[in-house]
């Protein structure tokens, strides 16, 4: 478990995380959502012990980072892909970080075969692929077995195949009661891998929930195609509903696709198309951060 | 012990950079006992000044202390290494056992390479005058502590490049400015009080007392590496 309590960060002038409060539970799959310089990359930092929070606290298995005896064992992470010295190998590293941590030799193997990186294993590390790069990342998060997981950005660079593998093993981690920690700009991938989702903004704290209960608040709208989209236009805006133009159609919130399709009729507007968008995580993303902006 | 045995081996699996430091040491011992032997030599001095060049492994120890911290910066490799260990000046405690160790080796390998080099050139016993086990336990001492010394560099710099250009300002410039402007000051510098140790140069009037060489030296490296562990201890790792 991962607790963040009213923890604040800041570096001389610029306060990247503003009394930010959540917690991660075990067992389940938490995305980390906020636009570029929102503050994760430091909280997480903040969460690993790396940063020291200029005030309040974040605790790992209720103790600060610093204060965990083999962390190794306890938590693993994936910060950079690219944190490698580039003429190691790859399994030369994962030796590397094993000895630190006092992990046997044959867990490197079992890392290497479950990231499927056994054969590439011997080669330079500076030679990988970037999504060759991420799962030696992941391997060295996995070496210690650890109890919570704590990945940033974690897809980039997988491969549509890569996404996938990396999401089936992130479900049965949390199957298996592992806490799970993903931060990513790809919001349609935290939609399905997530079960709970923590969105920050500016480094303050904007919404939390499952993924079902943070779609649901986003208002999915219903798009409407007509001949005659000036004058529809006029109607919906009297009658206050938002209306977006997308594409030649329109796009039209806070009015259910019924009440839209009566006020044509009764208007004798034409209409082609009359259909309710699904909400997706990206919209409801988006509404939740704009108004902090 | 393991903090060690992790950072030995990330020296040993880093091949290409080892290789790159150790082979001009061996090629400038070489070059430099080839020179003091075919040049014109008195042959009670010539093992002494064989013995001069392996003062270049201080050099090569000093690199390789600033690139043990710096290369886990250029590579965000640090991150890594503070999660399992999360008691940073241990982290450091083990970088600089493991520069000190190395830069010895890198000593006892100059050293054994040049006396060989002496006496299978000369062809036995040139009649040596002074100590030559002694100066070469000082040869090895010396690189031991300019290895401590770069990993204190390294960890306040943390720049790879910047470290390693501070270090050759401050030993190249810095050092013989001051000693050419201000002796009585100049001669207590760190890169003076190790040459001393080292059984240094020799023929100018700046010396020092042994034991003073040596309290310094180690209060040098202790200074250096202690405001550097300080500094990792308390700087954030972003």
């Amino acid at each position: 478990m991962i607790e963040v309590t009213s923890l604040s960060k800041r570096f001389g002038e610029t306060l990247a995380v503003d009394n930010l409060s959540f917690r991660v539970e075990p067992a389940r799959v938490t995305g980390f959502l906020g636009p570029n310089g929102a503050g994760k990359t430091t909280t997480m930092r903040s969460v690993l012990g790396l940063v020291r929070p200029t005030s309040g606290s974040a605790t790992v298995l209720g103790r600060p980072f610093r204060n965990l005896d083999e962390p190794a064992r306890r938590v693993g992470a994936v910060l950079e892909a690219t944190a490698f010295h580039p003429g190691r190998s790859g399994r030369n590293h994962l030796r590397v970080l094993a000895t630190e941590a006092g992990i046997p030799g044959e867990r490197v193997e079992e890392v290497l075969a479950l990231v499927e990186l056994t054969d590439a294993g011997k080669r330079r590390a500076g030679g990988y692929s970037l999504g060759m790069r991420q799962r030696l990342a992941l391997a060295a998060a996995l070496l210690g077995d650890p109890d919570v997981l704590v990945l940033d950005e974690p897809a980039n660079g997988l491969d549509p195949a890569g996404v996938r593998w990396l999401r089936d093993l992130l479900r049965q981690l949390a199957e298996r009661g592992r806490t799970i920690f993903v931060s990513s700009h790809i919001l349609s991938e935290v939609e399905v891998i997530a079960d709970e989702i923590v969105i920050i903004h500016d480094g303050k704290f904007v919404a939390s929930g499952t993924t079902q209960e943070l779609v649901a608040r986003a208002s999915g709208g219903v798009r409407v195609r007509s001949p005659d989209v000036a004058r529809l236009r006029e109607l919906l805006a009297a009658r206050g509903a938002q209306v977006a133009d997308a594409d030649g159609s329109l796009l039209v919130s806070g009015m259910p696709q019924e009440a839209i399709g009566e006020l044509a009729a009764a208007n004798g507007v034409v209409l082609h198309e009359l259909a309710t968008e699904r909400a997706s995580l990206e919209q409801a993303f988006f509404e939740l951060t704009e108004g902090k902006a | 012990m393991r903090l060690l045995r992790a950072e030995l081996l990330k020296l040993r699996t880093t091949p290409r950079t080892v290789v790159g430091l150790i082979l001009p040491l061996l090629a400038i011992v070489v070059l430099g006992a080839v020179g003091n032997i075919t040049g014109d030599h008195d042959a009670s001095t010539v093992v002494g000044d064989i013995l001069e060049v392996v003062g270049f492994a201080s050099v090569i120890a000093l690199i390789l202390g600033v690139l043990i911290v710096t290369w886990e910066f250029r590579h965000n490799t640090i991150a890594g290494t503070f999660m399992v260990e999360p008691r940073r000046e241990r982290v450091l405690g083990a970088k600089t056992a493991a520069a000190m160790l190395t830069g010895a080796l890198l000593a006892v390998i100059a050293v054994a390479l040049a006396l060989s080099i002496a006496y299978v050139w000369i062809g036995g016993d040139p009649g040596v005058s002074f100590d030559v086990s002694g100066r070469a336990a000082r040869l090895v001492a010396a690189a031991a502590l300019w290895g401590a010394i770069g990993v204190g560099v390294g960890a306040i710099v943390r720049g790879q490049a910047l470290a390693i250009v501070l270090s050759f300002i401050w030993i190249l410039i810095v050092e013989p400015l001051v000693v050419g402007l201000y002796d009585t000051v100049g001669r207590y510098l760190p890169g003076q009080v190790l040459d001393e140790l080292a059984g240094g140069a020799g023929g100018d009037n700046a010396h020092i007392a042994t034991g003073a060489a040596v309290a310094l030296s180690f209060a040098y490296v202790a200074a250096i590496v202690g405001v550097g562990a300080a500094l990792t201890v308390r700087r954030d790792v972003t």
